[in-house]
């Protein structure tokens, strides 16, 4: 019911999302339960993670951040539970058996867990104790937004104007072309070899250079 | 293979849990910081619907988050008791009103229990209970001692089938919102809680309700209404008093081509006097209902009086009509008519013939045909004398001074804003703790002697309330000279109980006080949550009950909800789930599934 529609709007039944509720659980339930019973996890070193770690790190806290927001300032419970719902998809997605690996993908499952708790706080009740709790999960405090897991990666690109070197730029590992291209002819070095002339080209070549044609 | 998922057991184990560690009981700790959550509590109509679910389980999750970020959480549930389905009830299926209800509340609680709601029912609360309801008892005797509450005679919506007096907000088309009957207009003696004492206030805080949707506080302020205009009055021809009526439009007062009055205005019963046909107009406005929605969309009708008011300024004479729009109640029971300006008022003139002059201008010089369509809009005065070129304001502030300097009239406030109608005649309520004395009329029930407890094994025959045939309740001595005397027979309107409930749950169990120190750490409630139905009424009958609390000296808070939260309904191809539709989805059967 909390996923069907936000809480002001009118919320059309649907008895087929009562079935789709229902298979979630049941993939949620196995997600943890697998998990839990593949054995012990070790703890989590943030600092010596792999880059596909790290990225379901990332998801993890941008999960936490969100479903708070939602939950404490917005009350949209419909987006807090789509949220959990794809941080639950990325772990299914994540196939990484190593020490590390079960680490994060341990954080990632309790956060799910305390998460989605007020919104079916049973089957999470259950899943805190096969995680290998034995306090109670309803006296469990709201997951610890690490900041620090959101940070990402930066590289150097060189900008080129009319094929020489006229500066650098940092840009995020994940930005897109739009945003490069953006940073690119920001730049204070490169602005006083494109300013007042047309640019006709911006090629992009990705995790190395930006060559601006004018 | 894993460990298969289990619903029913991993409900019933997280479940048993929760009861056995008590989770949800809390007490007032000083070194925690509280939150109130609270649901706009059910009518125990038998069992839960979806609407309910919803609405429990929105706060339950609201409830548990903030527990999770380490507060100290109430989320207490009771029962709005009292009301007219327990009665229809009793009369279908030959049981007692209070027994019904009953095992419908232990029916609905087992059913909440099953989905698992954060509740502390050590805190529950059933309003139809004597130690609940003796509170609200007291609290009447007091605001009765302070002149909060009075009785008056007074039209009031009667509907037939229920037999009962119904609100003005009960009244749907013209027609009462549960029995669909066509509502009539009567006289009735009625006690009444004064919420226009309170109206500045109810309306000024308003502006400082961050916490509350923009919709609601704007529905809270039209339902005040409050307004600045002037009273003004026009003498009539051949009579010594004059005719006083109220305009928040003086600025047009060189257009009034008529007058109209409420067919229960004197002039209208003079004018009846000597003509049948107005005789017959007026008695059939009276029979129509009093519901302000219905006039707006009604047709409106009306007949001249034959009698005629003088303009104040330019002398001429203004026929005066009696017409079915104008309301006793409001204002004066007498409009001055400007169909150049008004559009109710230009669509009479048109009907009726009657003259419509311009009388204000658009400001921006534009032209208009006010024959063609009526201007509404404030602009700059025309074929107004001594007062053309002038924009509304300074209009409005010479034209109210000339009337103030020459003793025949003056500024005031107006607001659409009524007093409560606290009388049902109706037995499943709570009494009202009045006593009729032939010698000392209305007497309220001395506090040793409350509460006066609605006695519960009763025949309800559904024509009228089995209370008026008991004795043994009715009979009672005058507290004030002892002499034979009878006990009030009318109930409390039920949106008392809910009034005040949010803050009795905090200390359920106090037979020494209405409220005690425990309220005061837990209220306000911190996350209101219910439907936007109730966004105009209960909301504003209990901001106003809180405050008569205070007043009282029973708390320090002034508004019952810091933050509130209105749920949309719950559809079923795309129409409300309704009982009366049959489109509903049981709620219970899914939990079985």
């Amino acid at each position: 019911m909390m996923f069907a529609a936000p809480p002001e709007q009118s919320l059309e039944w649907s008895d087929e999302g009562v079935q789709g509720s229902y298979r979630f659980l049941k993939r949620f339930w196995h997600a943890a339960v697998d998990h839990a019973e593949a054995g012990p996890v070790t703890a989590l070193d943030p600092a010596s993670l792999d880059d596909a770690q790290k990225a379901l790190r990332r998801k993890t806290h941008q999960t936490i951040a969100k479903i708070g927001d939602d939950l404490g300032r917005r009350n949209s419970f419909n987006t807090a539970v789509a949220a959990a719902m794809e941080l639950l998809n990325a772990i299914n997605k994540f196939d990484d058996a190593s020490d590390a690996g079960r680490a994060v993908e341990h954080e990632a499952l309790e956060a799910v867990v305390i998460m989605l708790s007020p919104m079916t706080p049973h089957i999470c009740h259950a899943l805190w104790q096969q995680l290998g709790h034995e306090t109670a999960l309803i006296d469990q405090q709201w997951p610890e937004f690490d900041e620090s897991a959101l940070e990402l990666d930066m590289i150097e690109l060189v900008v080129q104007v009319n094929g020489k070197l006229r500066g650098r730029v940092a840009v995020p590992a994940d930005a897109d072309k739009a945003a490069i291209e953006a940073l690119a002819i920001a730049d204070e070095n490169v602005q006083r070899f494109i300013d007042g002339k047309d640019i006709r080209k911006v090629i992009v070549v990705p995790g190395r250079l930006v060559n601006i044609v004018v | 293979m894993t460990t298969p998922y289990k619903p029913e057991i991993v409900e019933q184990e997280a479940q048993q849990h929760w009861v056995e560690a008590r989770s949800f009981e809390v007490d007032e700790d000083p070194n925690k910081e509280k939150f109130y959550c609270l649901t706009m509590f059910p009518y125990p109509s038998g069992k839960l619907h979806m609407g309910h679910v919803r609405v429990f389980t929105i706060s339950d999750v609201i409830a548990r988050y903030h527990r999770m970020l380490g507060k100290h959480v109430l989320q207490p549930m009771g029962w709005d008791a009292f009301g007219m389905p327990a009665e229809n009830a009793a009369i279908r299926n030959q049981v007692p009103p209070a027994e019904w209800t009953y095992k419908n509340i232990e029916d609905m609680r087992g059913q909440l229990n099953r989905l698992g709601y954060a509740y502390d029912w050590r805190r529950e609360v059933t309003t139809c209970r004597p130690d609940y309801y003796r509170w609200e008892q007291w609290l009447f005797t007091k605001m009765f001692e302070k002149g909060l509450v009075y009785r008056k005679n007074s039209v009031v919506n009667w509907d037939p089938v229920d037999q009962t007096v119904l609100a003005n907000e009960q009244v749907i088309d013209g027609r009462g919102w549960r029995s669909d009957a066509l509502v009539e207009r009567r006289e009735i003696p009625q006690w009444f809680m004064k919420t226009t004492a309170y109206a500045d206030e109810l309306l000024d805080e308003l502006d400082r309700m961050p916490g509350w949707p923009d919709s609601v506080k704007t529905m809270q302020r039209n339902w005040i209404g409050r307004s600045e205009g002037v009273e003004l009055s026009f003498d009539v021809k051949g009579e010594n008093d004059p005719l006083t009526v109220y305009t928040t439009r003086p600025d047009t007062l060189m257009g009034v081509t008529y007058m109209a009055v409420a067919a229960e205005h004197p002039l209208a019963a003079k004018a009846a006097a000597d003509s049948p046909e107005i005789a017959a107009f007026v008695e059939e406005c009276v029979k129509t209902d009093a519901a302000e929605a219905t006039l707006e969309t009604m047709e409106k009708k009306g007949m001249p009086l034959g009698i005629s008011a003088i303009h104040p300024m330019t002398g001429d004479e203004v026929p005066l009509w009696v017409a079915n729009f104008v309301l006793m109640s409001y204002g004066t029971g007498a409009v001055m008519a400007v169909p150049g300006h008004d559009e109710r008022d230009w669509e009479f003139a048109k009907k009726h013939a009657v003259e419509i002059k311009q009388v204000i201008a658009p400001a921006d010089g534009s032209e208009i045909d006010i024959q063609e369509q009526v201007f509404i809009e404030k602009g700059v005065l025309v074929n107004s004398g001594e007062y053309d070129g002038m924009d509304y304001e300074t209009a409005f502030n010479a034209i109210a001074d000339y009337f103030e300097e020459t003793g025949r009239g003056r500024r005031t406030v107006n607001y659409r804003l009524r007093d409560w109608g606290v009388s049902r005649q109706r037995y499943w309520g709570t009494p009202i703790p009045i006593i009729y004395c032939d010698d000392c009329d209305a007497v309220p029930v001395p506090e040793e002697d409350l509460p006066v407890v609605l006695p519960e094994d009763v025949t309800v025959t559904g024509t009228g309330s089995p209370l008026k045939d008991m004795p043994e309740f009715v009979n009672v001595a005058c507290p004030n000279c002892g002499k034979d005397a009878r006990r009030e027979t009318d109930t409390f309107d039920t949106f008392v109980e809910s009034s005040w409930y949010f803050a009795r749950y905090a200390c359920p169990d106090s037979d020494t006080a209405m409220l005690d120190e425990r309220a005061a750490y837990w209220t306000p409630v911190d996350q209101y949550t219910g439907g936007v139905e109730h966004a105009i009424l209960h909301l504003l009958y209990s901001r106003f009950f809180q405050r008569v609390m205070r007043d009282e000296g029973l708390t320090d808070v002034s508004e019952p909800f810091t933050n509130l939260l209105t749920q949309g309904m719950v559809l079923k191809d795309g129409a409300k789930m309704s009982k009366n539709k049959g489109n509903t989805v049981d709620p219970q059967e899914l939990i079985s599934r």
